[in-house]
């Protein structure tokens, strides 16, 4: 096969879109930044860990917090909004929960929600529910301890003048190559 | 290698417009045809367009290498000696690029001969990558192509993974502006897709016009909120870049830029008589001059005269024993021209065709064909699918 099996595009246009679960929390849950931090804890399986993110990562696209100025959604959340094509702005997904399904402790499914780093450095959903600390890894007891995870995307600076570059497009036309 | 005739989907254009490809129809006239397709066999890719795509381009950075360290050739691409230890560094550093495209005149039968590398601001990506491989699949799913129909496209896909390296290995959480001038659709559709695959990688991203990019004090770039611009995808040429106001504070800057500024060397037709002098009898390879040196018989008596810097086509034309047989008009005619034997695009019943071969990082990724009724393919040429069969 030559070409590629699946393709999907999650901001030009409206692209058809993936429904994820939604959950109740209470309890337990795993949390973890990223497959890495997932795999190395070892409750569930790399694959697993994969499958999940990828999950928790098109739940994100679907719902995360939408917002009509950086500066709002940098309000609620730290670092890095970004703008998608609405407009809109939207948090950068830092981290993902997997709750077991159903009371059972440690089954093979599960629910899983993009988490978020809130102002003071706590996990939360898009919901803004505090979920636990930015740096705790694995299992979590929901609503625990805070921790903070600087990060800052780029310097805060003074713009001497703007416009020094895309004078020649006009000028030129259609370009391309 | 075929031209077939085929129906097209019934609702494309809505399709089309609800995907952020507001570009199909250009000025009114069809952009995006699929009222045909082109059919190749599996080894006229592989061997045809693949493998020469993946030689070439491993020659192209061959020359890359040459050209940083001889004054001589960055003088004769006529790139402005106070970039040239920008370029040199940007290649040592290894900045990633992440995209050209190859043009090809290709018949089925002989070897294809590479025109030119769009190698810093290709043109018909998201067509290419994208509805193209979706226009086959949903001709797979109303039974109008065979299921075993395939094509030559992980353009996207390569794209992706290209991204995700680029976050793991440059940009980790900062953020990476997306940029293009203001009022081209095309522009702005091509760089919103461009943006999407970033979001797919993990990357954090940002819009900004080219036109509103700011300088602070430090002569670092900035965004319409002052804040410094860690690393910046332009949608707008290098040569273009450097004849304007703020090419001053290039050399001094922090800003990842993609493509990287070695690209500046591969964008410029000079490489086609570098090439040249340094493959010269390569299969898929044309007798290229530089207009201002003595040429080879190779050449011949028809030829094709390019300017350095030009794109779409424009300021082409196509002389045979001193008469200028075809010309295509446009802005540039200030930075000196190469010469390069005349190959005609093959005509496949009504229209001449050219393929466009994707290099994605350091892979052919895939392609895209456009056609023109004209022997010069310029932008109003039509961009037509392709499938692999047999």
């Amino acid at each position: 096969m030559k070409r590629s099996t699946t393709l999907r595009l999650v901001i030009v246009g409206t692209a058809p879109l993936v429904v994820g679960g939604c959950a109740e929390s209470s309890g337990e849950a795993l949390v973890y930044q990223d497959v890495a931090s997932c795999a190395k804890d070892g409750v569930v399986s790399e694959s697993v860990c994969l499958y999940q993110y990828n999950k928790a990562w098109t739940e994100h696209l679907r719902a995360a917090p939408r917002y009509d100025t950086e500066s709002l959604c940098e309000l609620d959340f730290t670092a890095g909004c970004q703008q998608v094509s609405s407009g809109e702005y939207i948090p950068t997904m830092q981290g993902f929960m997997l709750q077991a399904q159903g009371s059972a402790g440690r089954g093979s499914s599960f629910t899983v929600i993009p988490l978020y780093l809130g102002s003071g450095g706590f996990f939360r959903t898009g919901t803004y529910d505090r979920v636990s600390s930015g740096y705790k890894q694995g299992k979590v007891a929901v609503d625990s301890k805070v921790l903070s995870k600087p990060s800052k995307p780029s310097l805060k600076s003074t713009t001497m003048s703007r416009g020094g570059f895309g004078s020649r497009s006009a000028a030129r036309g259609s370009w391309g190559g | 290698m075929r031209r077939v005739v085929s129906t097209p989907r019934q609702n494309w254009v809505q399709l089309a417009d609800s995907l952020g490809f507001k570009f199909h129809t250009i000025n009114g006239a069809p952009y995006w045809d699929e009222s045909a397709y082109y059919q190749f066999t599996l080894s006229q890719i592989e061997e045809d367009i693949e493998a020469p795509t993946t030689e070439i381009h491993q020659m192209c950075l061959h020359l890359v290498e040459r050209a940083i360290d001889s004054e001589q050739m960055m003088e004769r691409l006529r790139i402005p000696d106070y970039f040239w230890d920008t370029i040199r560094s940007s290649w040592l550093r290894k900045d990633p690029h992440l995209y050209g495209r190859m043009d090809f005149s290709y018949d089925g039968q002989s070897p294809g001969k590479f025109y030119e590398y769009n190698a810093d601001t290709p043109t018909s990506l998201y067509e290419s990558a994208f509805f193209q491989w979706l226009w086959l699949e949903q001709m797979i799913d109303e039974q109008k192509l065979p299921v075993d129909s395939d094509q030559f496209n992980i353009i996207q896909e390569m794209l992706i993974e290209a991204l995700v390296l680029l976050k793991k290995q440059r940009m980790g959480d900062e953020p990476l502006y997306f940029s293009c001038s203001e009022g081209s659709d095309e522009d702005f559709g091509t760089v919103e897709y461009f943006r999407d695959c970033a979001v797919q990688a993990g990357l954090t991203t940002q819009f900004i016009y080219t036109e509103d990019i700011g300088i602070n004090r430090q002569g670092q770039f900035t965004d319409l909120n002052d804040m410094t611009i860690p690393g910046l995808f332009k949608l707008y040429p290098w040569e273009f870049m450097l004849a304007e106001e703020f090419s001053v504070y290039l050399p001094g800057s922090d800003t990842l830029f993609i493509e990287p500024p070695w690209k500046a060397i591969l964008s410029n037709k000079g490489i086609l008589p570098l090439l040249w002098q340094e493959f010269k009898g390569h299969p898929n390879l044309l007798p290229s001059y530089f207009e201002d040196d003595l040429p080879g018989d190779d050449l011949g008596s028809c030829f094709v005269k390019k300017p350095l810097l030009s794109r779409e086509g424009a300021n082409i034309s196509i002389m045979k024993s001193g008469k200028v047989l075809d010309f295509a008009g446009g802005p540039y005619q200030d930075s000196g021209y190469i010469l390069q034997k005349y190959h005609p695009l093959p005509v496949f019943c009504p229209s001449h065709s050219l393929i466009g071969s994707w290099v994605i990082a350091d892979r052919a990724a895939g392609i895209g064909i456009r056609e023109d009724c004209s022997p010069i393919t310029r932008d109003s040429s039509r961009f037509v699918p392709h499938i692999i069969a047999g």
